[in-house]
């Protein structure tokens, strides 16, 4: 499989290898995953998985990773949440000056660069990080496994009691064409533990940035992790995230995906309910407009018998842009008593807009209820024509319809003032050029 | 459940009832496939150069091309040439005039699988084009046929009777260069069925053809085209069933569906092909492309299927819906046992405004089987104020079987509506509970709680189809109790 695209990701790699600092992913695993990477390729708009993301942007891309890290502000960062340790990555790299560290014994923060043996939370992620035989839809994993630089190891101890209460904000500065950014978390609960996490990925700066993300969540019996990513990149940014995550015996984990947004963002996430009883609720809202493309791909795995599974996606696509959302649920032969959800739904809010869902399930065994609904269009006529009835401006009763829409995921975000952030960003977003043409 | 299980193994020992194979003279080609074979083929069929060029154009792309393996089935290597391309029943001086002409063996095979030409044809006010092995060896009801200016006939005579409809219309629907088993069977099709239903007729009896297999190592490429002229109406019925062998064969089949301005084409079928022993040994593989293409406007196509039979289905009888106002309906049931797989659905392609479709697909799954439902709703930017409905719900029998879904929804415009719903699940504990407790023996009880599963499928097929496919699928699922 080697392309143009490889050899040139294999050169890139070469020359800047001796510049990549030795800890983080440690050598030896940079080689290992350039070498899957090698084998294997980025895959292709020809491949099922990637037919809706966009990969063009990729063959002018730089892939080294951006080194010159500009001076931000604190207030150049989102808001901080009030009771939360602020952790912050410039370029995939730590900035402890723009960072307030976590002040608690139940978890522990290290960055990857600063570990002295690659930190030993990375080595117990090691086991599940993409490996040479990586799936084929976490290549990009690999890629970020070659390049990253920095990133936060998270380890939160048995029984943490109190959840611990995190933020991860990672800001893209460098145009693509000096350098990507990658961020990396590497992300471990022991029996019981409790996380609030909250991951943001924002830009300083218009720059065309390019951001390859990779997170790895390893929840043990028992553990609960909330985990909130906001994605809010420039616009021209080009984004490419791979999540994944082995959810244990009975724990609990509630993952939230808000997609906002950058010039083309693609997000893999592969969730394994590995214990008895798992729970996974997986809710995502993506919004789209001018040329926009958002695309989402959910994997989940039950392998393990009474794991429940509950998949929300909501997306609004306006002007030309394309949302899209491929989940897919597949339940082994051991998994019985598997209870699983799929409610997909695209609104469509632009003459040129495109909205692609696949609800998929592939089911081994007997004992199971599983069921999807899918749905694709516009607002409904009745509901409008009722708001309009009761006197509402059109465009009042349009964006009000849209929220209601939203609101099936906006309303699980637990943390008040995250919720309240993002409710305003998504009022400023909501597309209303496009209700404009659509009332006509 | 052990009493279950004793059934369940009966079933799974019972032999397959069609499973019989008539020794006849086949006139076979040695197996292979170049350019000489294909110009054989079209030279046996005397065909016109226009046709023979565009067997070879087929061929020469088929060349390029590499089998695809996307679908949710697995198979072993096929050696495309190790088959035999062309198999015809010896032609006794200058064929049959009769039915009384034709081969009594192949009368006999016919009987076996109960299906009597002219008694039970005339009965059921059905016109049988019997398809045996390749070429059409009996035909009837033609005079009353013709009287309305319908014409039904095997493809190799429309060939020489109608050569300027199929100039017009073959392969403007699937092109020879759409798929892999299309192509192949664009370069060596060797006969099947045309229909064409003249203007504002409205076809006097639901037109039928059974199609079978029978000489060893013969790939069966049938091809099947049908046109509907401005107003007309049309049903037609096909059916299938294979005799037991053990080695795999290769079925690329593919049909062509055109109805113009309010032509409203209804094909049915019900595939009860050898699916292969309870080891999943031998059976039919049945690599099919089926599309209908609404041209005018309000022109409507329905597809019902119930798949039961061949070792592994890959079949997506799918609609273009480019005339104002057109309708696309699929209805499906389709069952898998022992080993047998299925990757079947549909597509829906919406172009003209105003253009509505239905999908209703119910799978299931028993054994060792695995069901896929795929199928694509697509509307693009013309598609104004088109709709979609789908539902596609699965069985399950049983924890070794598969049932999987995957349906893709790509929406292009604003004003078009797709909803989709699916849900997978077993027989439920309280409705086999309350049949039950009504003294209705277990095997009743399911062969009742999954025709209630099917009935929104069965309603939409011709009578004497329904009453078939009820029959099949009590056989091929009874006791098959999760």
């Amino acid at each position: 499989m080697s392309t143009p695209l490889t050899a040139r990701i294999v050169e890139e790699h070469a020359n800047a290898a001796a510049a990549l600092p030795p800890a983080g992913p440690t050598a030896a695993r940079r080689r290992t995953a350039i070498a899957a990477l090698t084998a294997s390729g980025l895959p292709t708009s020809r491949d099922e998985n990637w037919k809706y993301a966009n990969l063009r942007p990729l063959e002018r891309l730089r892939f080294i990773p951006a080194t010159a890290t500009p001076a931000l502000a604190a207030t150049d960062l989102p808001a901080a949440i009030p009771g939360f340790a602020r952790y912050v990555f410039v370029d995939g790299a730590f900035a402890p000056a723009l960072s307030a560290p976590l002040d608690s014994t139940a978890a522990a923060v290290t960055p990857l660069a600063a570990a002295p043996d690659a930190g030993q939370a990375s080595a117990a992620m090691a086991v599940q990080t993409p490996a040479p035989g990586a799936p084929a839809d976490e290549r990009f994993a690999l890629l970020n496994e070659a390049f990253a630089t920095d990133g936060a190891a998270i380890r939160v101890a048995a029984h943490s009691g109190e959840p611990v209460r995190l933020e991860l904000v990672f800001v893209a500065s460098a145009d693509a064409l000096t350098g990507a950014s990658y961020p990396r978390v590497e992300l471990q609960l022991d029996s019981q533990a409790h996380l609030l996490l909250i991951e943001r990925h924002v830009s300083a700066g218009p720059h065309a940035s390019f951001v390859n993300s990779a997170v790895t969540v390893d929840l043990g019996c028992g553990a609960t992790l909330h985990h909130y990513r906001l994605q809010e990149l420039a616009a021209r940014a080009i984004v490419f995230d791979t999540l994944s995550a082995v959810v244990g015996r009975d724990a609990c984990y509630r993952l939230h995906g808000i997609n906002i947004g950058a010039q083309s963002a693609r997000s893999t996430l592969a969730v394994r309910l590995a214990g008895e009883r798992a729970d996974l609720t997986l809710a995502v809202v993506a919004l789209g407009e001018r040329q926009q493309v958002q695309d989402t791909y959910a994997r989940v795995e039950h392998a393990a018998p009474r794991a429940r599974t509950e998949q929300v996606f909501r997306g609004i696509s306006a002007g030309r842009a394309r949302v899209a959302f491929n989940g897919k649920v597949v339940v082994g032969s051991e998994a019985l008593g598997t209870d699983s959800r799929q409610s997909l739904r695209g609104l469509l809010a632009g003459p040129e807009a495109e909205i692609d869902v696949r609800p998929q399930l592939e089911i081994y065994t007997d004992e199971v209820r599983c069921s999807h609904g899918a749905t694709a269009g516009k607002l409904d006529e009745n509901m409008l024509f009722y708001l309009l009835s009761r006197g509402l401006e059109p465009e009042v009763a349009q964006r009000l319809l849209k929220w209601a829409f939203l609101e099936d995921v906006v309303a699980r975000i637990g943390v008040a003032e995250l919720r309240r952030q993002i409710e305003e960003r998504l009022a400023q977003q909501l597309p209303e050029p496009a209700a404009r043409a659509e009332s006509t | 459940m052990s009493g279950n299980a004793r059934q369940l193994e009966t079933l799974i020992a019972r032999g397959y009832q069609h499973g019989f194979v008539t020794e006849i003279d086949a006139d076979t080609v040695a197996p292979g496939l170049d350019e000489d074979v294909v110009r054989l083929i079209s030279r046996k069929k005397q065909e016109p150069a226009f046709l023979t060029e565009w067997r070879l154009k087929a061929l020469r792309h088929w060349l390029t091309m590499r089998e695809p393996h996307w679908a949710h089935v697995k198979f072993a290597p096929i050696d495309y040439q190790s088959i035999s391309y062309y198999s015809a029943p010896k032609a006794r001086k200058d064929g049959p005039k009769s039915l009384d002409e034709v081969d009594p063996k192949l009368l006999e095979t016919y009987e076996k699988l109960g299906v009597p030409l002219h008694e039970r044809a005339r009965l059921a006010g059905v016109a049988v084009d019997a398809v045996f092995d390749s070429v059409s060896v009996a035909t009837t009801f033609k005079e009353r046929l013709a009287a309305a200016g319908v014409v039904f006939c095997p493809f190799s005579e429309a060939v020489r009777t109608h050569p300027q409809l199929l100039e017009q219309y073959l392969g403007s629907v699937v092109p020879y260069t759409d798929n892999f088993f299309a192509t192949l069977n664009s370069a060596v099709f060797s006969d099947g069925s045309f229909v064409y239903v003249p203007k504002g007729v409205r076809c006097p009896m639901e037109l039928s053809t059974y199609f079978r297999i029978n000489a060893m190592n013969t790939g069966q490429f049938e091809r099947t085209l049908i046109i509907a002229d401005v107003g007309s109406y049309v049903s037609y019925l096909e059916g299938c069933s294979a005799p037991q062998r053990d080695e795999n064969q290769l079925h690329a089949a593919v049909v062509e569906l055109i109805a113009l301005d309010d032509a409203y084409i209804k094909y049915s079928t019900v595939q009860n092909w050898y699916p292969g022993d309870a080891h999943g040994v031998g059976g039919i593989y049945n690599f099919v492309t089926k599309r209908g293409e609404c041209r005018g406007r309000r022109a409507h196509i329905s597809w019902t299927q119930v798949e039961t039979g061949s070792a592994i289905t890959w079949k997506y009888p799918s609609c273009v819906l480019r005339g104002e106002g057109s309708i696309g309906e699929f209805y499906s049931v389709a069952t898998v046992n022992h080993y047998q797989q299925a990757d079947t659905g549909t597509k829906m392609i919406h172009i003209g405004p105003d253009t509505r479709s239905t999908i209703i697909s119910k799978g299931i799954s028993a054994g060792h089987g695995q069901n896929t439902y795929r199928g694509l709703v697509k509307m693009l930017p013309s598609a104004h104020g088109a709709r979609n409905f789908t539902q596609c719900d699965s069985l399950l029998m049983g924890g070794q079987c598969g049932a999987h879904t995957f349906p893709y929804v790509e929406v292009k415009n604003p004003s078009a509506t797709v909803e989709h719903e699916a849900s997978t699940s077993k027989i439920s504990e309280d409705q086999l509970f309350y049949c039950l407790a009504r003294g209705i023996t277990e095997e009743d009880a399911v062969n009742m709680i999954v025709s209630g599963f099917c009935k929104s499928v069965f309603k939409e097929l011709p009578m004497e189809f329904a009453v078939e496919a009820q029959a099949l699928l009590a056989v091929s699922l009874e006791g098959a109790v999760g």
